[in-house]
């Protein structure tokens, strides 16, 4: 409702602009929902439960996507748990331990991390995440260990530093908000770093389950980094250090020619929604839960 | 208790061991990115010359060349990205903080909730399917368009933010000398905050100029020439990606050459930024 009866002017010049969102926001869901409906009409629901991907020029090829499904949830879990836990541990490090120099370098790194593009994160995964995995031996412990270094486990281990910044300002949000008489009463109780930091992340608990969901949402979705660094195979995610595809990089690499197939590009778009609802929902209920989490260590109870 | 004193001190050390390397971990791959960026990208600067901002790449595995038509294409997409996110943007921002009751803003900011937590390679998807196939090639305006999505909830929410910090007390005032809210808002509110304005145009544009996955299908990577607003286009990131995988070593330092412009860019944004966003007059 409008708050006043009269016309606000303004508002004429303020709906474009609404419009043009609702318009963008209206395309993207049916685009979606359109390949998905071909998609369905055309196959069934088989090809989100099978890992068969045999493209063909001719006739309708096998485009099972469980695999890139499966590959995308291993990557996200990979990055979130590695973003929640450096998340955790720079909080702790700055609020208890930290002298004011090191607290200094360490947010400016987490300031320049965030800033800096995607692209220039997956350059750094391909020229040196990729070679020291792989010169680590850990690819042999799996039976089609990545020979490049190229793998699930790669592309979680980049995706997850680089997020790690946004997900470590939402649990030191919480942190801070935490009333200050609880930090002092700690202190007076002659509570060591260790003993403060366990009472007080356990008064924002729910700020690092947020940072690791909304961390999964973005993992989820990430694509040009994840494309140059898991390796690029349609290989079911058994083992970390083999080479595979998430639903987002597989859309990188297919996508442009999904067109010479038939039936792959209404493949790739229902596969997109997938993604689109996982993510969405681990982020909305992260936000949901990092609000949370700030306004209870607000009120201090534990 | 002794016992008990030496467990606290031990677990202590091993609570900070553990924080400071995590924190440790974090520097050391922020600076390593921007050293590894500077390391390999200033020699192939050097090596190119003035000639890169203006020469194609060279031929695979080749001579080295430039990114010539690759600058001409992100200054084009790029400029056209922020123009559109700025129009787009600024006004929905204006909408979300100053009628943020109405029915207007409220659908308004689900949807860009909404296209704020669509994963940028599904923009790329979508502006495809309804731009690049109707005019049957990838341009620098679907590029644009793409890129122009993804920077908009940025845009839309540091202008809202922006507006919304300035206190309420100069609101009063303007209504209690009579103003209508939109002279409040054109005359008052949005020149006061220039600088949070200018800040959210900076931000689509950092935004812009990093983002690769909404370019991906709709630019069509055309690096060794620039054909103009309907035609095949590329960018930086859009290089670096395809260049930074391949196996000829004269692409790659030219992928390097990108990554360090990028890096330097993006400081530049980022600093001026912080600059704006630090002075903000109340």
């Amino acid at each position: 409702m409008m708050p006043q009866a009269r016309l606000e002017p303004l508002l004429l010049v303020l709906a474009p602009a609404a419009a043009a969102l609702l318009v963008a926001a209206a395309a993207i869901i049916l685009v979606l929902a359109k390949g998905s409906v071909d998609a369905l009409a055309q196959g069934g629901a088989g090809f989100l439960a099978s890992s068969e991907w045999s493209p063909s020029e001719e006739e309708r090829g096998s485009y099972g996507v469980l695999a890139p499904l499966a590959g995308t949830l291993v990557v996200a879990g990979i990055a979130s748990a590695i973003a929640a836990y450096l998340a955790v541990a720079v909080a702790v490090y700055l609020y208890e331990y930290a002298p004011r120099r090191a607290r200094e370098a360490v947010e400016l790194s987490l300031y320049s991390m965030a800033a800096l593009p995607t692209i220039v994160f997956g350059m750094w995964g391909l020229s040196t995440a990729a070679p020291i995995i792989r010169q680590s031996g850990l690819t042999l412990l799996c039976a089609r260990g990545s020979p490049t270094g190229q793998s699930f486990f790669t592309a979680g281990l980049v995706v997850g530093l680089m997020i790690a910044p946004y997900a470590a300002a939402i649990v030191s949000e919480a942190y801070r908000a935490v009333p200050f008489t609880y930090v002092e009463a700690l202190h007076s109780l002659g509570a060591r770093g260790f003993e403060r930091a366990r009472v007080l992340l356990g008064m924002v608990k729910g700020s690092v389950l947020a940072a690791a969901l909304l961390s999964f949402g973005r993992a989820v979705g990430e694509t040009t980094v994840v494309a140059l660094t898991v390796g690029s195979a349609v290989n079911m995610p058994l083992c970390p250090f083999e080479p595979g595809h998430t639903v987002s990089s597989l859309i990188a690499s297919q996508f442009g020619n999904a067109y010479l197939y038939p039936g792959m590009e209404s493949v790739l778009l229902t596969a997109a929604l997938v993604m689109v609802l996982g993510s969405s929902a681990s982020t909305t209920l992260g936000l949901k839960l990092a609000r949370a989490a700030v306004r209870k260590a607000q009120g201090g109870e534990a | 208790m002794r016992l008990h004193e030496l467990k606290r001190a031990v677990l202590d050390k091993l609570f900070h061991a553990a924080a400071a390397s995590a924190s440790a971990a974090l520097l050391a791959v922020s600076a390593h990115i921007i050293a590894a960026s500077v390391v390999e990208g200033l020699p192939a600067l050097l090596a190119a010359g003035p000639a890169l901002f203006v020469e194609p790449p060279g031929l695979p595995g080749g001579e080295l060349g430039g990114l010539g038509p690759v600058l001409a294409g992100t200054l084009v997409i790029v400029s056209l990205s922020v123009l559109m996110s700025a129009l787009i943007g600024v006004p929905a921002g204006i909408l979300l903080s100053e009628y943020g009751g109405s029915w207007l803003a409220r659908s308004a900011g689900a949807a860009l909730q909404m296209i704020s937590e669509i994963p940028s390679v599904v923009v790329g998807l979508v502006v495809f399917t309804l731009l690049v196939l109707p005019m049957r090639t990838p341009s620098a305006l679907a590029a644009a368009v793409s890129l122009c999505i993804t920077a908009l909830p940025y845009v839309a929410a540091q202008t809202r933010e922006s507006l919304a910090a300035i206190p309420l007390t100069y609101r009063e005032a303007a209504f209690s000398l009579g103003l209508p809210r939109w002279k409040a808002v054109l005359m008052l509110l949005v020149p006061m905050n220039a600088r949070g304005v200018a800040t959210a145009v900076l931000l689509g544009a950092a935004r812009s100029l990093g983002e690769t996955a909404p370019v991906l299908f709709t630019a069509g990577a055309a690096f060794t020439a620039f054909y103009g607003l309907t035609g095949p286009s590329s960018t930086l990131s859009l290089l670096i990606f395809y260049f930074a995988p391949s196996p000829y070593e004269n692409w790659r330092r030219l992928a390097w050459a990108a990554v360090l412009l990028l890096v330097a860019l993006t400081a530049a944004l980022s600093l001026a930024v912080r600059r704006l966003s630090r002075g903000v007059r109340m």
